[in-house]
């Protein structure tokens, strides 16, 4: 049989078209905002080479769908760290220079050139918006691993202890998610405008897992998601130890600590988890960064504010990311966050600090070697 | 893999390819064709395709040895008896085992026994995730239609195992029907396929009519609507009347669009294979009776049981009593067929009641009119509307898959406090050319169909992929299921 009667005209025709069609929405300015594609580990993966001004800050995504630079193998007396996240991490309201795996970076280099002797630190961000704990560590065992970083910088929320929402994982209609990338469904989606509620949906899943955690912190359930969590960083600090690595978590502080102190002592739970680890010197010994007390400190007046106005930590939340010109707010100025959970710029920059003072005083080798 | 994906149109496409190819290679054409379909089957749950071909095996070792026993009754009963055995016990196990140990278990409870039975699913402690293999109840009601002909001598045994495979696995057909009798595939197995332009044409025009059955009604009225409303009896609950009440009957036009959309696409994807298979649906809401309703709504099904059950109980031919038993547990066993859980024996049920109730009445009706039934537009109308509020009521306790969401759906419609919520444009839309499928006449839906036959093949081709992004355009972002898969 002859190509041309295989290669039917309908199916050339059928593909022009499509083709035709993705041209012309491609030249008309769609499929290069940020967006996600299904993926069988992830669930969903930001696609790559995407850039979008998002509220002022200017979002760019690299080839491996990270918001960084292109990779460079690192420079020989660097500190190699990978970070792992989620949104607060991602610092989607900010330039990507002060979100703070950028300021851990810059901080590196000026200390490293006051104190010569001084390693500087190579900071890549593998943060995704809405990834939890088992996102961030398959993240790690797929992209991150084979670069052999020296500290893997986990930074996690209490409730990232959850599971991956399956419902994200069912996104697209099939080649690999292919579709989803496409000029075609950015602008299908943009003009029929009808996929919002699903989103809304998704983040009432997201919500519902989230306030499980928030709301019943020594529950039934939280306390098994944070077993499972605690089996799988077990196993990612032996992986990481295998290559000479350091498993660090960032103990991310939230407006509900500052608000409701003592309402789960996150941090405490994961300085037990990590003395409970053997210890030995392929092994070495998980380190946890805990910046809730700095972040306390700097925000009490802010704190007793917020608490005088009888707001809760999500309506505390909504007065920040929202403040009124005349709002009741004296102390707003020196707020580390943003709302419930993400950071400022300021608190990009504390939390910077608090990380590289943690990185030197737990012995990292900083010191040129 | 699911028909309403890309990675199905490029595998639709590459067994087109290859079909063709192989066009006057009969055994390579349908070996390609079988590793085609065993290949569909384990991209949707590769656990289980040992299980089709036990049951293939089963069928045609039954079938031979049916023929092969010839005069001997006893025989030929014994291997009808494996068939049905091997089949029902391979579909009761992973069907219903789960659901029998559990009530067994509820049972024993309730008596004061500490029971503790072994489960199958993972949901109960199981080793199974997903226990029942997709589309077993139809390839299983299709190997058995088979071997009861062949005891029949309806139909002669195939003599080629390669043949009864496909015939078993075909992909069009194999997860949700239509449920093809032997005698209707395998004479189109033995003959050498002719390539008509216009079966392109047809097939192409029905694949696109499915997918917009599933993608434009089916999903949109799922994801907001429909699976909004159902989600649980909270859910229920809080709708208040107008918005429950315009669910149910945005699910009758889901639940239609879903699986006639997948008939469609099957029925469509065979023809470009050079194959006929019959039709499954036929405008259902339009029926003005009961009986009518069941050669409308899933025919392969509703005529299997016909031909296979209600035919074996005796069917009308043994009294007035004995019509009406029949009616009851046909309709019983039709509702469980569907799935195993207590809201389809009550779907099944409410159907049986009626079922008996409007025979009845029609017989007396009969007997005292002399014979003759009055017939008008009103009573048209009126069947209609009966017959099409008798579904949709039952689609409450198909829908519903707890006794708590059945007493919210009873509860909910005391609520009349709340006003319809704005919905999607898309809703309307989709309920919209529901209805207008449903009152389209049928013949200038094949003027229609006919029309785009009749088309220059680039400008079909054109045709499709503008279809193509109007369907993408409307349906929702998340890739949903075909409902019947369950089945």
């Amino acid at each position: 049989m002859k190509l041309a009667r295989i290669l039917a005209s309908r199916t050339v025709a059928c593909l022009l078209a499509l083709c035709a069609g993705e041209l012309a929405f491609d030249r008309a300015g769609f499929g290069t905002e940020l967006g996600y594609r299904p993926d069988d580990r992830l669930g969903v993966r930001m696609l790559a080479n995407r850039a979008q001004h998002q509220g002022g800050a200017y979002i760019r995504i690299n080839s491996e769908g990270y918001r960084e630079r292109e990779w460079q193998p690192p420079g020989p007396n660097e500190v190699r760290c990978a970070v792992v996240g989620n949104s607060v991490t991602f610092g989607g309201a900010h330039a990507v220079e002060f979100t703070w795996p950028r300021l851990l970076e810059r901080l590196s280099q000026v200390r490293a050139a006051q104190e010569p002797g001084t390693r500087s630190i190579s900071a890549r961000s593998y943060a995704v918006v809405g990834y939890r704990l088992e996102q961030m560590l398959r993240c790690f065992e797929d992209d991150v691993a084979a670069r052999q970083p020296d500290v893997l910088l986990v930074a996690l929320l209490p409730w990232d202890v959850a599971p991956i929402d399956p419902r994200r994982e069912a996104r697209g209609f099939g080649l690999g998610g292919a579709y989803v990338a496409t000029a075609t469904y950015d602008a299908l989606a943009r003009v029929a405008n009808v996929r919002h509620r699903l989103d809304d949906e998704l983040v009432r899943e997201w919500e519902f897992r989230r306030t499980t955690v928030a709301m019943d912190p020594h529950g039934e359930t939280a306390r098994s998601w944070r077993a499972a969590a605690a089996r799988r960083l077990a196993e990612v600090r032996a992986e990481l130890a295998r290559g000479g690595g350091r498993l660090a978590l960032v103990v991310l502080p939230t407006l509900k600590d500052l608000l409701e102190p003592g309402w789960f002592d996150h941090a405490g739970f994961w300085r037990d988890w990590a003395a409970s680890l053997p210890v030995s010197d392929d092994l070495p010994a998980p380190l946890v960064i805990d910046p809730l007390p700095v972040f306390a400190e700097r925000q009490r007046e802010l704190t007793d504010e917020l608490r005088s106005l009888g707001l809760d930590p999500i309506r505390a939340g909504g007065e920040l990311h929202n403040p009124k010109p005349d709002g009741p707010l004296r102390h707003l100025r020196q707020a580390l966050f943003l709302d419930l959970v993400h950071l400022t710029e300021r608190g990009h920059q504390e939390l910077a600090r608090q990380v590289y003072a943690a990185l030197r005083d737990a012995d990292v080798e900083l010191r040129v070697r | 893999m699911y028909f309403h994906t890309f990675t199905y149109a490029l595998f639709l496409w590459s067994a087109y390819v290859v079909f063709w190819a192989l066009r006057k290679r009969r055994s390579l054409r349908h070996a390609a064709l079988l590793v085609a379909s065993y290949w569909f089957y384990a991209g949707i749950d590769p656990r289980f395709v040992g299980l089709l071909a036990v049951s293939t095996l089963t069928d045609f070792v039954a079938g031979a040895g049916i023929a092969r026993a010839d005069a001997d009754e006893r025989a030929r009963k014994r291997y009808l008896w494996f068939s049905l055995a091997v089949n029902l016990g391979i579909l009761g196990f992973f069907k219903y085992y789960d659901f029998f140990a559990e009530n067994v278990e509820h049972a024993m409870r309730a008596l004061g026994a500490d029971a503790h039975l072994w489960y199958l699913g993972a949901e109960h402690g199981g080793p199974l995730r997903y226990v029942v293999p997709a589309g077993i109840s139809f390839y299983t009601f299709q190997t058995l239609s088979y071997t009861i002909d062949v005891y029949r001598r309806r139909v002669k045994p195939c003599e080629s195992l390669l043949d009864f495979a496909l015939y078993v696995s075909f992909f069009p057909q194999l997860i949700a029907g239509p449920i093809v009798r032997a005698r209707t595939f395998l004479p189109q197995l033995a003959a050498e396929p002719l390539r008509d332009d216009s079966d392109v044409g047809a097939g192409l025009f029905q694949i696109l009519q499915g997918l917009a059955k599933k993608l434009v009604i089916a999903d949109v009225l799922g994801a907001h609507l429909v699976d909004v409303v159902y989600r649980d009896a909270a859910s229920i609950q809080g709708a208040g009347a107008p918005l429950f009440a315009l669910a149910t009957y945005g699910f009758a036009l889901q639940i239609y669009g879903d699986f006639a959309g997948y008939s469609d696409i099957a029925i469509g994807s065979a023809r470009l294979l050079g194959f006929r298979l019959p039709k499954n649906f036929d405008a259902p809401y339009k029926s003005k009776s009961l009986e009518e309703f069941w050669s409308r709504w899933h025919i392969s099904m509703s005529l299997w049981f016909y031909h296979f059950l209600y035919d074996a109980l005796g069917a009308d031919r043994r009294g007035r009593a004995r019509t009406l038993a029949n009616l009851f547990a046909v309709h019983l066993l039709i509702g469980l067929w569907h799935g195993a859980g207590w809201n389809f024996v009550l779907w099944g049920l409410w159907f049986s009641v009626w079922m008996v109730a409007v025979r009845a009445f029609r017989m007396t009706a009969l007997r005292r009119s002399g014979g003759k039934m009055p017939a008008s537009p009103l009573t048209s109308a009126l069947g209609i509307l009966f017959t099409f509020h008798v579904a949709l009521l039952g689609g409450i306790l198909f829908r519903c898959t707890d006794a708590a969401s059945i007493r919210a759906s009873i509860a909910v419609l005391g609520d009349w406090s709340q006003g319809l919520p704005a919905l999607p444009w898309t809703v309307w839309l989709a309920i919209a050319i529901g209805v207008v499928s449903h009152a389209t006449p049928e013949r200038l839906d094949r003027a229609i169909g006919a029309r785009f036959v009749a088309l220059p093949r680039p400008v079909q081709g054109a045709a499709v992929a503008l279809c193509l992004y109007a369907f993408l355009a409307v349906t929702p972002d998340r890739l949903t299921t075909f409902v019947y898969f369950n089945f």
